[in-house]
Parts: C-alpha cells; sequence; structure tokens
C-alpha cells in the first residue's frame, strides 16, 4: 500500500514540475511584413558661390540632402525621387530661375545594390530605381538654381522641397 | 564596415523616418450598404513631421473619391495611427494606390527639405459574391 502512496506522491510531484515547465514555455512570436521606411539622413542646405546661384554642391558651400529608403523585402518598392523645380519659399522673384539637379546612390547596405544606378531611369526632374535588393539604400540629391542671366538673388530664405516616394509594384 | 553600416541604422535610424502599411491592403465590406474599407497603418517617426495627407489613386495616380475620418493626419513624432479609409464598392476596381504624403509646414529651416510619400498597392479587389453585395 505504501509502495501504491508513493508511486501516486511521485506521478502527482512529476505532473506538477510538468506542468510548471509548460507554464515556463512563453513563446515569442514576430513577423516580418514587406515595408518601405523613407528616411531624412542629411537635411540640404542651399550654398551661395555666387551671387546669382544657389547650389547644394559641398564645393559651393552647399550641402546635400540624403534620403535613406529601407526595404524589407526585395521587389517590392520602387522609389522615386525628385529634385526641385521651384522654391517652396523664397522672397519675391521677378526674373526666371533655372533648375537642374541629379540624384544618385550615396551608400548601400548590400553590395548588390551597386547596379542601381546603372539601371536607374530618369525622366523630367525625377529618377526612379527598382528597389531589387532587401536593405537600406541612401541617395544623394543635387540642386542648383540659376537666377536671371546671372542676376543677383535677392536676400532672404530660400526653401525648396525634394519629393521621395516609395511606390509599391 | 558591416558592423558600421549597422551602427549608422542604429544611429540615425528612428529619427526622420514614415512608414506606411500593409504593401498590399484588401478591402472588406464596411458597415456602410455599398461602401468598403481598408485599413491602414501610420507610423511617424520624422521629429520635422506632425501632419500626413491620404491619397487614394487610380492606376495614372489620379484621385478617386475616399472618405476618412480625417484627411489630414495628425501622428506627431513616434505616434502610431490606424486610419481607415473607405470607398465606394464601385471604385473598387479602380484604386490602386493609397498613399500617406508627409506635410511640411511653410517656414523652416534655409535648405531644402525632403517630402516623403509611401503608396501601397491594392492588388487584390474584392471577391465577385462580396462585390456585388456592396452594389
Amino acid at each position: 500500500m505504501n509502495r501504491v502512496m508513493m508511486i501516486f506522491f511521485a506521478a502527482c510531484v512529476v505532473g506538477v514540475y510538468a506542468q510548471a515547465a509548460v507554464a515556463e514555455d512563453i513563446p515569442i512570436v514576430g513577423n516580418v511584413e514587406s515595408k518601405c521606411v523613407i528616411m531624412t539622413d542629411t537635411t540640404g542646405v542651399y550654398g551661395n558661390p555666387t551671387p546669382s546661384n544657389l547650389s547644394t554642391d559641398t564645393a559651393d558651400g552647399g550641402v546635400e540632402p540624403i534620403v535613406r529608403f529601407d526595404v524589407a523585402q526585395a521587389d517590392y518598392y520602387k522609389a522615386l525621387i525628385s529634385y526641385p523645380e521651384s522654391f517652396s519659399q523664397s522672397p519675391s522673384l521677378t526674373d526666371t530661375v533655372t533648375w537642374t539637379g541629379a540624384v544618385s546612390v550615396d551608400q548601400v547596405s548590400d553590395t548588390n545594390m551597386s547596379s542601381y544606378d546603372t539601371n536607374k531611369v530618369e525622366y523630367n526632374n525625377t529618377t526612379e530605381y527598382d528597389l531589387t535588393v532587401a536593405g537600406t539604400t541612401w541617395f544623394a540629391i543635387e540642386s542648383e538654381a540659376d537666377y536671371g542671366f546671372d542676376k543677383a538673388f535677392p536676400g532672404g530664405t530660400y526653401r525648396a522641397i525634394v519629393t521621395a516616394e516609395c511606390i509599391a509594384q | 564596415m558591416r558592423y558600421l553600416l549597422l551602427a549608422l541604422l542604429l544611429v540615425s535610424g528612428n529619427t526622420f523616418a514614415h512608414q506606411w502599411t500593409p504593401t498590399y491592403p484588401e478591402w472588406s465590406i464596411s458597415y456602410i450598404e455599398g461602401i468598403v474599407q481598408t485599413r491602414m497603418s501610420l507610423f511617424n517617426t520624422r521629429q520635422d513631421v506632425d501632419y500626413f495627407e491620404v491619397q487614394v489613386l487610380d492606376v495614372n495616380m489620379k484621385p478617386v473619391d475616399f472618405a476618412t475620418t480625417d484627411q489630414i493626419i495628425h501622428a506627431p513624432h513616434l505616434k502610431r495611427k490606424a486610419v481607415d479609409v473607405y470607398i465606394r464598392a464601385l471604385d473598387v476596381d479602380r484604386v490602386v494606390y493609397i498613399c500617406s504624403v508627409s506635410k511640411l509646414l511653410v517656414e523652416g529651416n534655409t535648405g531644402a527639405s525632403v517630402s516623403s510619400r509611401i503608396c501601397s498597392k491594392v492588388k487584390h479587389a474584392l471577391s465577385p459574391i462580396d462585390n456585388s453585395a456592396g452594389q
């Protein structure tokens, strides 16, 4: 009888411990979803190398804006980046402004992204990249504005907007 | 080099970002007859932006009529917002993109700023049964 009681007691103890062990299994559930994140790494600044020129080129005293795209899955998105063609804020301008610019890959997190600049499509002021590799790409945007025919920009604050778009495909 | 890139990701990744998910939303029947809805999620880690605009567009990026509780969404820094988008069931086949666009204030710093737009693509229309029920 004692042996039966002992077996029963042992079974209960093992059961309790087993239950405790089960209770300690805490699952961690994660879900990787496709997504695109656009980040402004560096806000651009216009330099004013000559009275008629505003430029983000470092040689002209400016700072090129850097936009970073993070994509979690390859081939889900394309990036469209447009350099500005007008000021969003400026003093009153009486003459025309000629805009030029360019977009290029600045840094990549994966060497397979090295073909992005080769395969990019440019139209108007927009550059289109197929984000065919998962990871992070940094794009540098050049912007330059020339006022009239060597006319001096009036004094004041100038601001222009770069557009960065991530379109699902 | 890899660790340097990872460090850059960690250091700079949470400052000025804008996230709009899911990538491929799907329509579902709403509580209003003839109207379908989908739920989008906006996550703002851009310190320089507090407001976003929702756009519903066709294949040519032309606007399609839609409704949300707020067309301009107030999403302060590090806030996640769920956005319910409603369209007419008749327009289900027309809608291709649902986008969020950052709204920049006129006044600000003197350099070029960045406006960000992320567009999700609607790939799956309602099933024929649901569609007819909506109409």
